[in-house]
């Protein structure tokens, strides 16, 4: 009965497939893999306006639609079909701004090898396992996440942080670390015991919530606060740990949130928002794209670091600390004492991340770094403890170290 | 907020609130005979529309020069009105393809829960992760001095006050009132409340639509307070079949059907507890598998005839009063047609 | 008078897809887009080469088996919604042998396909033991069985397949090379084996349902489970080897999806891609007619197939072939309904649906 329907549909789609597909290619066009949705507050949006960014500052370059939502829950547009789509279009380079595409990049660069590949967050190039028009890009976030930390300790009145965990791997745990070290640090800056800081990690076990597959982060959010914590840092893609802890703030209750990844996070509630480590892609995504139009763009594992002179400049530092309004101001001012000591000591050891010296051991009382010694940001795992390759989270965190 | 189990138990009652409000609409259109399978859709697509129906006038009023806290107040209710038409909307489109069209409610339930959440998704993209009006929690006078109980029960927001009123007032309205009776007997028997001359698929319009009007409430609940704002994936998506499964747990009767949705929610928070217990290494992935298990079991409780046994355990003096509570089977004419030119 | 009544036959047949369109391009003008670009789009994303052809053929493989086992399902008269679950299953079966047998290609290949109708039987039957034995309603059954499916693949991959990289729920390592499905060419990539599995699945269920003593059997437990019984139908027995069978053609569709749903073969989460509860949506639309589910399935796949291209072009959301699905089945399904009112007025006869009507209460299943 509906056979007419059918066949016309079929014949429509005959017509359609002698139609040429038609592609730009008089400008130099840049692909964009998203995780998420690009107004997602977060880590996809940053990467978003990082391609705003370059489409506004360097010439010649078309941000070409990108494709976003790219994940599990969406079953409907897989990674390879994303990125033929994206070929399809014209895109000369394409960054798969997830440590979820790492290795279907390394797949799909090679069926590509004319399009240049950049994976975010991977080391696929470090380890030298990448194939040649594949590099990475990451930002220096152990920065962000220790002052993150610090922000949260000085501000906390019950000594108990919550740290609202996406995943576990080498990154987050890297991360959560980072936050935890700098917590410590300002904790006892404040004259307090640091072992008597609680710091409790819940994964949901994605970079967002998705529904049927992760826990729900509202709910875990709000459990960290039913259990004692008054500041919720956010390690999630998302934004939910700062609209959570807006509302039980809007409720009467004291307690305070330091979102992540991108740089208005703080806006979804400035009253409760005691600052919010971000990236700034523009900058290092303008370097890698000018490089790659002019053809001499060569295979690199990059970081982006803070420009210690001005964190929050767009053009120049990777790395950014925006404060919250809720930070006070005696606690702002021990912020910026600790910024400070931090600049010092990347100034003097470019290589290293301060606090990341010894004595330091995970849960499990592995030591990885002896008294005094400062732990190399990066080394293979076979040759010794690095801060990149993070194995379990550090003694004193309450939480999972491995999934 | 010194507790933990307090605000454990706050938040559980909390998180139900939205399971409570759905499953209770759900009851009473399951009552009069008509299933609306979409809850799921509903919910998500009516908490799109009642966020931005929110979100849009809000903007619209503090643009205007009004003071936050009186647009916020004007906004949420027609949030909330919004909410309600479109889930009203959709249980109605049920029962005209039942009643007018003779098509499965089951399938047309099933399509429209599938276009809701694709709808919501579509529509909803522009408004994602943006700060919107949200129902603050309302400090119970009197009541919320009750030791215990207070706290968990009277710090609640405006929702969860409704969804214990609807409790009451579905009980009162289902088995204490003469249109109640009404009610029932057109899910039960419609030939029989035809015959005493009932007019059976008005009556049928009536509860289908006013059981949607409240899971339509139960969306708004999540993005103008529990999850406020709107996402994409849509986070409260999944919930609806839970609330679903809650009306057959709670035997098509109010009273059960709550403690199924503070049941439910009860799980999850212990699930979200486990985790972060030192010592207890559970992977995340079965304890997010409980609540489907405990589905399962529950329906084969109810299902399978265990409860009429254990029953007959009972004094005979309690048997007829607690089979009057745990009565599980459905209503009778549930997702069937009646024709009134055939009396049938 | 015969020409008048063929043309009013294709017109309401013709007409829900047209609205259907038009409710959709509505949508689209509303968001600020245009509709017939919109379509253009969609379709020339599934059908602008060769590759993408192969994608479109990749999706119609598992939605067509899994459409197919539901017909048997629905011609027993049950609503099957655990199917989703049943692909999943598969999906997991499969993997663990791709993972870690070690057999020469092509036996490794049908091991998997054997191991997929296994998994995905055993989740058919658990559904049908609940159903029959134990009066578990089978389509809440059924959602709590797709979650406890899904959750099992995400148990698996972020315990015992977790690749060595870590990450909590990616997905598993890559499946070994001799695991793999062999394909018709690089560029197009599309599973012969497979291809010949569908067809065969088609013909054989098409066979049964018409002409064994089986398929009557399902026919008369559909129609009226009650009568049935009496007339000496096996009831319960039919129910669950339908739910069985297509369990079996289900779990070939989630093999089938650890092969080809991603950039390389490997079990990752959803791995069912909701292709089960498209499938549910495909059977009410062809309801018993097999004949024509292999159309209506490649027309779905070719939808979907080009949903990453409109969101390229014309900056819509891809949820937007979704609801161009859902409002398609949503129109038939009415207008279905309209066509008999309007026939049983004229002619007083009354009409039944097209679609099957199980119950809905999960007490009402006949224990026999």
């Amino acid at each position: 009965m509906k056979r007419t329907g059918i066949v016309l549909l079929a014949v429509l789609a005959l017509v359609v497939m002698v139609i040429a597909p038609v592609a730009a290619q008089d400008t130099f066009n840049v692909g964009m893999i998203l995780v998420g949705p690009r107004n997602d507050g977060g880590w996809s949006q940053a990467h978003y306006e990082g391609g705003l960014y370059v489409a506004e500052k360097v010439e010649g370059v078309t941000f070409l639609e990108p494709q976003e939502n790219i994940n599990a829950g969406n079953p409907d547009v897989p990674f390879d079909v994303a990125i033929r789509t994206l070929v399809d279009q014209g895109a000369n380079i394409i960054f798969t701004a997830s440590d979820e595409f790492e290795e279907d990049t390394a797949i799909v660069a090679t069926e590509y090898p004319d399009v240049t590949f950049i994976n975010v967050s991977g080391d696929d190039a470090y380890l030298g396992t990448a194939p040649a028009n594949l590099g990475n890009v990451m930002g220096t976030m152990e920065w962000g996440k220790m002052i993150a930390g610090c922000a949260a300790a000085l501000q906390t009145s019950t000594g108990h942080i919550g740290y609202l965990g996406p995943l576990i791997n080498f990154e987050t745990r890297r991360l959560v670390n980072s936050a935890y070290l700098g917590a410590r640090h300002c904790y006892e800056m404040r004259g307090m015991n640091p072992d008597e800081l609680q710091f409790t990690v819940t994964w949901i076990g994605f970079w967002f919530n998705i529904p049927g597959v992760t826990l729900d982060p509202t709910e875990e959010a709000n459990t960290l606060l039913n259990n004692g914590a008054d500041v919720i840092i956010s390690g999630i893609d998302t934004t939910e740990g700062i609209t959570v802890v807006s509302q039980r703030a809007a409720a009467g209750e004291s307690v305070w949130a330091v979102p992540y990844d991108f740089a208005s996070a703080c806006d979804l509630g400035p009253e409760v928002c005691l600052g919010v480590p971000y990236f700034h892609w523009g900058p290092v995504y303008a370097e890698i794209i000018s490089a790659a139009q002019a053809g001499t763009y060569e295979q690199a594992w990059t970081l982006t670091n803070p420009d210690w002179s001005d964190l929050n400049n767009p053009d120049t530092s990777g790395i950014g600390f925006a404060k919250g309004p809720a930070l006070t101001e005696e606690n702002g001012a021990m912020l910026d004492a600790f910024i400070a000591e931090a600049a010092a000591y990347a100034a003097e050891n470019p290589d290293g991340i301060y606090l990341w010296t010894g004595p330091l051991s995970y849960q499990d009382g592995t030591e990885i770094a002896a008294e005094g010694v400062n732990l190399p940001y990066i080394v293979a795992i076979e040759e010794g403890s690095s801060v990149w390759y993070q194995q379990q989270l550090l003694a004193g965190i309450t939480g999972a170290s491995e999934s | 907020m010194a507790d933990p189990l307090l605000n454990t138990l706050e938040s559980i009652v909390t998180n139900a609130t939205p399971l409570v409000i759905a499953a209770i609409g759900e009851t009473i259109t399951e009552r009069a005979g008509i299933v609306n399978l979409a809850l799921d859709g509903s919910i998500v697509l009516s908490a799109m529309t009642g966020f931005v129906a929110a979100y849009s006038l809000n903007t619209a009023l503090t643009g205007g020069g009004m003071a936050v806290a009186t647009a916020t107040m004007l906004a949420i209710p027609v949030g909330v009105l919004v909410a309600m038409l479109v889930g009203a909307l959709i249980a109605l489109l049920i029962a005209v393809a039942s009643i007018e069209l003779n098509q499965d409610q089951v399938a047309i339930g099933f399509v429209l829960t599938l276009l809701g959440v694709d709808l919501a998704v579509f529509l909803g993209t522009n408004y994602a992760r943006i700060p919107g009006p949200q129902a603050l929690p309302i400090v119970f006078p009197v009541l919320s001095q009750i030791p215990v109980a207070g706290d968990i029960f009277f710090k609640q927001s405006g929702f969860t006050y409704l969804s214990y009123a609807l409790i009451f007032g579905a009980w009162y309205y289902l088995f204490q009132t003469r249109r109640g009776l009404a009610l029932r007997a057109v899910g039960e028997r419609p030939e029989a409340a035809f015959a005493r001359g009932v007019s059976v698929n008005r009556l049928r319009y009536l509860y289908a639509g006013l059981g949607g009007a409240l899971v339509g409430l139960a969306g708004a609940a999540y993005s103008l307070n529990i999850k406020a704002g709107w996402t994409t994936p849509p986070n409260m998506q999944g919930d609806g079949w839970i609330a679903l499964a809650i009306v057959i747990f709670g035997g098509w009767h109010p009273f059960r059907v709550v403690l199924g949705a503070y049941l439910f929610a009860g799980l999850r928070a212990l699930a979200s507890v486990i985790q972060r217990t030192p010592g207890i290494e559970i992977n995340i992935m079965v304890l997010n598998a409980v609540p489907w298990v405990l589905m399962i079991v529950t329906l084969l409780l109810v299902s399978s005839g265990a409860i009429e046994r254990a029953l007959l355990l009972l004094p005979r003096g309690a048997q007829k009063w607690a089979r009057n509570i745990l009565r599980s089977d459905p209503p009778a004419a549930l997702g069937t047609r009646f024709d009134p030119e055939r009396g049938s | 008078m015969k020409q008048q009544a063929w043309l009013s036959r294709v017109s309401l047949a013709v007409a829900p897809i047209i609205v259907a369109l038009l409710l959709t391009g509505l949508l689209v003008i509303a968001v600020g887009g245009n509709p017939l670009q919109a379509l253009t789009e969609v379709l020339r994303g599934g059908f602008r080469d060769v590759a993408s052809f192969a994608g479109v053929v990749n999706f119609w493989i598992p939605l067509t088996l899994a459409a197919t086992g539901l017909i048997v399902t629905f011609t027993a008269g049950l609503w099957n919604i655990g199917v989703d679950g049943q692909i999943t299953m598969g999906a997991i079966f499969a993997s663990a042998v791709a993972l870690s047998w070690n057999l020469p290609g092509p036996l490794l290949v049908i091991a998997q396909l054997v191991a997929a109708m296994i998994g995905g039987a055993f989740w058919g039957a658990v559904c049908g033991f609940l159903k029959t034995r134990l009066g578990v309603n089978e389509i809440f059954g059924g959602v709590a069985l797709n979650q406890i499916a899904s959750l099992a693949t995400l148990y698996m991959i972020s315990g015992p397949w977790q690749p060595p990289e870590g990450g909590s729920v990616r997905g598993s390592p890559p499946f070994p090379p001799e695991s793999l499905f062999p394909v018709i060419s690089d560029e197009f990539s599309v599973s012969l084996v497979m291809l010949i599995v569908v067809v065969i699945s088609l013909v054989m269920i098409g066979l049964a349902l018409r002409g064994t003593r089986w398929g009557l059997s399902l026919k008369a437990t559909g129609q009226n489970a009650r009568s049935a019984l009496l007339l000496g139908v096996p009831v319960n027995r039919s129910a669950l080897s339908a739910f069985i069978v297509c369990g079996m053609l289900a779990g070939m569709a989630g093999a089938f999806r650890t092969q080809f749903a991603f950039t390389s073969p490997s079990i990752r989460p959803l791995v069912s891609g909701g292709i089960g509860f498209l499938a549910v949506l495909v059977a009410l639309v062809v309801a018993r007619r097999i004949s024509w589910l292999p159309l209506v399935t490649f027309a779905f796949s070719a939808l979907l197939g080009g949903s990453a291209q409109l969101k390229a072009v014309l900056r819509l959301d891809v949820a937007l072939v979704g609801v161009l699905q859902g409002v398609l089945v949503l129109t038939i399904l009415l207008f279905n309904g309209l066509r008999t009112r309007l026939e049983s007025r004229t002619s007083d006869r009354s009409g039944t649906s097209a679609t099957p009507t199980p119950s809905v209460s999960g007490s009402e299943a006949v224990h026999g």
